[in-house]
């Protein structure tokens, strides 16, 4: 050993490498970074179907505490002959609800909106909003309790809740683990995005129920198809579909089961009641 | 000051162990220092500012122990140990520790 | 918005990271390489006592020291590989060039004073992430430091002789 002090003494060079795996950090990063997306996909449908499967499961009560913490309704600034009508709806809705087997905790709550809208929907809570514009395009009363049937129904089998607890377990999901993110903020696009999506056949299920109900309430089903032949007839590209026909293209089969259901001879449907006549032309107040 | 970290000397003898002597420092990061030690942090490698600080800090260490073992008559601290420990948010601790000796060369 | 520009600056300083760290750990590797290869004569061991050849030799504490950081990219992996565990590639790396890096310098205090040979050399590591905590950097501090030893002045001549 040339550069050594002694004899039994020496520093040969040492593989420094072994202490060092070779491994690419970019395969690494695409490796975990997959690895965690599908983690987080697998668990986020995970959480979002168990929601599903739990939500028809929630006391009725709960879901409307649920939807008045939420979206708390405001009944303000509307005029007298609006609240009439608005009186009128809802009993005209407790009429149909009481032919249609509702949990005895049900309550369907019923709100007029002056918004320009030929439209009716569901929400949280039994909530039921209606818009003037539909009135404007229904001329009898059994063609108003078609719609009011439709929606009672959808609130009956809790699909207003299972199509928002998906996305409202979701966005707890990302909001308790992103801290940061406004918890409030992101529930309400989640409801935002997921308000009355409901499914095909949850639709044609409503529709039956409804149908079932005027039979009940009426003796007949006559008047059932207006509003939905208007909706039909109306081609015009600027028209907007109503919620609670826009999940699907309307399929031909479901105004011809309503049809189907009609018996020609029946009487004539009831015209509107003049209070619910009054809400076409009664102006906010 | 003759300073060692072991304890067996051939051709010295230990005539007087004067016991344990320290010295220790606690330094802050400056705000300056922290910036670009944030920056370098982003390319990695070695952070320059924060090596200078701590083998200051170990040289201010050493010092005020041997400035301890000099009081005591010593010529020579032994078994000299470091250790370093982080202390609340920013700074630093470095600690320099050993035996006070009389060394003496043997004849 | 503020989501999605939090999302581009991580990007960005992923990219920059990955591609300057990697530039500076090969860089830094080919200097390890060849100032070992200069300072090859310097013997370390971490035994205690030096061989009867140093007896009544001068001696001195050397020491060396460096504070090392990883690169943004390698942090976000080795964060990530922190969740499923296994090997963290990137800190192995930033480790080790850090602890040769310290014996190098320890090397380097040695040959300033003549010395032939370090004994009884110490490695420590320890974490010194100034910032608090929770902002993530990662510095550790690697120390070596031994006793070094001259030779006797004839010695040295025969071994330069030979």
């Amino acid at each position: 050993m040339n550069d050594s002090f002694d004899r039994g003494y020496a520093n040969p060079p040492v593989p420094h490498e072994v202490n060092v795996s070779e491994k690419s950090p970019l395969l690494d990063f695409l490796r975990l970074s997959l690895g965690l997306i599908l983690l987080v996909v697998a668990v986020t449908s995970g959480v979002f179907f168990i929601a599903r499967w739990y939500a028809p499961k929630i006391p009725f009560q709960q879901e409307m505490a649920l939807a008045d913490r939420i979206m708390p309704i405001g009944g303000e600034g509307m005029s007298e002959c609006q609240r009439e009508g608005e009186a009128a709806l809802q009993a005209l809705a407790e009429q149909l609800a009481k032919n249609m087997d509702l949990l005895p905790e049900m309550r369907i709550r019923i709100h007029f909106s002056g918004a320009s809208e030929a439209n009716a929907y569901a929400t949280l809570g039994g909530h039921i909003f209606v818009m003037k514009d539909l009135l404007e395009h229904v001329d009898s009363e059994n063609a108003l309790a078609m719609v009011l049937a439709h929606e009672i129904a959808h609130i009956k089998h809790r699909d207003p809740i299972v199509s928002a607890s998906g996305g409202i377990a979701t966005a707890l999901l990302f909001s308790s683990l992103i801290g940061g993110l406004d918890g409030g903020m992101l529930l309400g696009a989640a409801l935002g995005m997921t308000q009355m999506r409901f499914s095909r056949d949850q639709e044609a299920v409503a529709d039956r129920e409804a149908l079932a109900a005027l039979q009940r309430h009426y003796g007949h089903t006559r008047g059932a198809d207006e509003f939905f032949n208007y909706i039909m007839t109306k081609n015009s590209p600027e028209a907007k579909i109503p919620a609670f026909l826009s999940t699907h293209p309307i399929p031909p089969g479901r105004v011809a089961a309503i049809h189907a259901s009609q018996s020609p001879d029946a009487p004539e449907p009831k015209p509107l009641s003049d209070t619910l006549l009054q809400l076409r032309t009664c102006h906010t107040g | 000051m003759r300073l060692s970290n072991t304890e067996y000397f051939p051709g010295y003898v230990i005539t007087k162990h004067l016991g344990l002597v320290q010295g220790s420092t606690v330094r802050a990061k400056h705000v300056g220092r922290d910036f670009m030690a944030g920056l370098k942090n982003i390319v990695g490698g070695e952070l320059k500012g924060y090596t200078e600080l701590l083998s200051e800090s170990r040289q201010e260490a050493l010092d005020r122990m041997i400035a301890q073992a000099s009081a005591v008559g010593a010529n020579a601290i032994v078994n000299v140990r470091f250790s370093t420990a982080n202390i609340a948010m920013g700074a630093a601790e470095i600690l320099a520790y050993g035996t006070a000796v009389v060394l003496t060369k043997r004849e | 918005m503020d989501a999605i520009i939090l999302l581009a600056i991580t990007a960005v300083l992923m990219v920059v990271g990955y591609l300057c760290g990697s530039i500076g750990q090969s860089m830094h590797y080919r200097d390890i390489r060849m100032r070992e290869f200069a300072l090859r004569d310097i013997l370390v061991f971490n035994e205690k006592a030096p061989p009867a050849r140093f007896s009544g030799q001068e001696f001195a504490l050397v020491s060396g020291s460096v504070v090392m950081s990883c690169d943004y990219f390698r942090q976000v992996i080795a964060g990530l590989k922190q969740i499923v565990g296994g090997r963290l590639v990137s800190y192995e790396a930033m480790l080790d060039r850090g602890r040769r890096e310290a014996i190098l310098r320890m090397k380097e205090e040695a040959r300033k004073m003549g010395a032939a040979v370090v004994f009884n050399v110490r490695l420590e590591t320890s974490n010194v992430s100034m910032s608090s905590g929770n902002k993530g950097m990662t510095c550790m501090e690697l120390v070596a430091y031994g006793t070094a030893w001259k030779l006797a002045p004839q010695d040295e001549a025969s071994i330069k002789n030979a």
